[in-house]
């Protein structure tokens, strides 16, 4: 018993690290994906080639691959920019392994994030961009008053599922010697010779931390989504909302 | 220029090392898929049925799986199984490790495919499966007839996607000792003391996204082809 105290101990001790490689890399992700979605949906034919070739090509690429490259050649792909930052006394060669780590897990999952956003566009009918253009909005009213509050309640159930992903695949840093949850884990049962005691908690700790994120963003859904399902229609609106998302979503949430 | 042929000549030289241990995925990849798929229907089956126990059971395996990362069932199942099956007097030193490795797998992608088949069983008419009933229709007919042939065609493209997603992470395989491409790539740059690394990675990274795109393709064909008769769904939407 003591031991699994004692390993529990150690991984929560790692809970912060992975909070935080997650939060910054679905920020980042998010960030990359809204750009990768405007060369997506640009009406310039080659330029919409390839950010689609891009984005293909990032989502067919394992994490590992991008922790890997990143880890044992972030010299040689810095090194190019080493010229421009010479007034800069950092060594712009060797930054710390968190922040590849962010980069990393951001390149995987921006290709999602893009796919989120056109798909959440998509949902809003087409006869509202139109109205908006009858109606003398400008192009920035129209999107901040209209399409955008909209699109995100259609994209919620979708960033929530790309979240915990990011969560579990944030396990993976641990491989390029961050000490995250399961770094400490692996850690202490090299340490201990404990590896099954060790291994099981680690497990039920991430399946905790799934389960809070999950039923927070279940609630937030709930929130955001009030406004679709008024009074007595609440499952039959609801039900065609999820059966519109089922045909974009990548795993779906229950109804 | 000369560092463009220095990359080129490496890549030439390496990549039938690293296509040699392209059948390692391959293989994880089918395998796994198919006893995923049937483990899938069983799960499903049970979240939709009636019986409380099964009921409950799948319900907490398949928010087990979906809450702890691959790398943590591999390890757990590397652990397990070898204690379990010793305990009963079966001595597992012999076995290659990939069976661990196609067990987590597998385990992991039933999970997946239960949610999948599960949603795309939700999303059928429900009348027309009443309506199939009052013609007379016995359930394995009712099932062939109305739910597998509309079901498959929403369910395919998630399908496909989860298996691209098992596809990229065969490569955490490699910490229990079955190396397929990334492994093989990493055991390259540990014997050239990381000569040529990171070619070797963009190498794989391309392997990895053409394999996927040729899965992409036939699924696309089939989905095509699974959805001829539907005249609801734009075919163009669902092969986004």
């Amino acid at each position: 018993m003591e031991i699994y105290l004692e390993c529990l101990r150690e991984v929560m001790s790692g809970i912060p690290t992975t909070l935080g490689l997650t939060i910054w890399s679905v920020l980042l992700a998010l960030v990359l994906g809204i750009t990768l979605s405007f060369g997506v949906l640009s009406k310039v034919t080659p330029i919409r080639m390839v950010f689609s070739v891009l984005c293909s090509f990032l989502k067919g690429i394992p994490i590992l691959v991008f922790l890997y490259a990143f880890h044992t050649s972030i010299d040689v792909i810095m090194g190019g920019l080493d010229q421009i930052f010479t007034f800069y006394t950092y060594d712009i060669r060797k930054p710390p392994t968190f922040i590849f780590a962010v980069f990393a897990l951001a390149l995987s999952y921006a290709p999602y994030m893009c796919d989120m956003v056109t798909s959440a566009l998509g949902t809003i009918p087409k006869g509202q961009w139109e109205a908006c253009d009858a109606g003398g909005f400008t192009d920035w009213q129209k999107m901040t008053r209209i399409i955008i509050p909209q699109s995100i309640v259609v994209a919620i159930p979708n960033f929530g599922n790309h979240f915990v992903n990011l969560l579990k695949a944030s396990s993976l840093s641990c491989m390029v010697m961050i000490m995250e949850m399961m770094g400490e884990a692996r850690n202490y049962a090299t340490l201990s010779q404990k590896f099954l005691e060790c291994y099981t908690v680690c497990a039920l700790c991430y399946w905790f931390v799934f389960v809070v994120f999950e039923q927070a963003f279940r609630m937030v859904e709930k929130r955001t989504g009030r406004y679709l399902q008024p009074g007595a229609q609440v499952s039959k609106r609801k039900k065609i909302v999820v059966r519109r998302l089922d045909t974009f979503q990548v795993v779906n949430k229950e109804a | 220029m000369i560092g463009l042929n220095r990359s080129l000549e490496i890549v030439w030289r390496y990549l039938p090392a690293l296509l040699q241990a392209l059948p390692t995925t391959l293989y994880m990849l089918i395998i796994s898929v198919v006893i995923a798929a049937v483990l899938g229907f069983f799960f499903a089956w049970a979240k939709l049925g009636k019986n409380p126990i099964l009921k409950a059971f799948s319900s907490v395996f398949i928010s087990f799986m979906r809450g702890t990362p691959m790398m943590v069932q591999l390890l757990l199942i590397f652990i397990w199984v070898p204690v379990i099956c010793n305990r009963h007097g079966i001595t597992t030193s012999d076995w290659n490790p990939m069976i661990y490795a196609l067990v987590a797998f597998s385990l992991n992608m039933a999970a997946f495919f239960a949610e999948i088949y599960r949603s795309a069983y939700m999303g059928l008419d429900y009348r027309q499966i009443e309506a199939a009933q009052s013609l007379g229709m016995s359930s394995p007919q009712i099932f062939k007839r109305v739910i597998l042939s509309q079901g498959a065609a929403s369910a395919l493209p998630n399908f496909t996607n989860m298996s691209l997603e098992l596809m990229k992470n065969t490569s955490i395989a490699a910490i229990i000792g079955v190396y397929d491409i990334l492994g093989k790539a990493q055991q390259l740059v540990k014997n050239n003391y990381g000569v040529g690394q990171f070619e070797l990675y963009i190498t794989v990274g391309v392997i990895f996204w053409i394999m996927g795109l040729i899965i992409l393709f036939v699924s696309n064909l089939a989905t095509k082809r699974l959805n001829r008769g539907n005249s609801n769904v734009h075919s163009g939407k669902v092969l986004q």
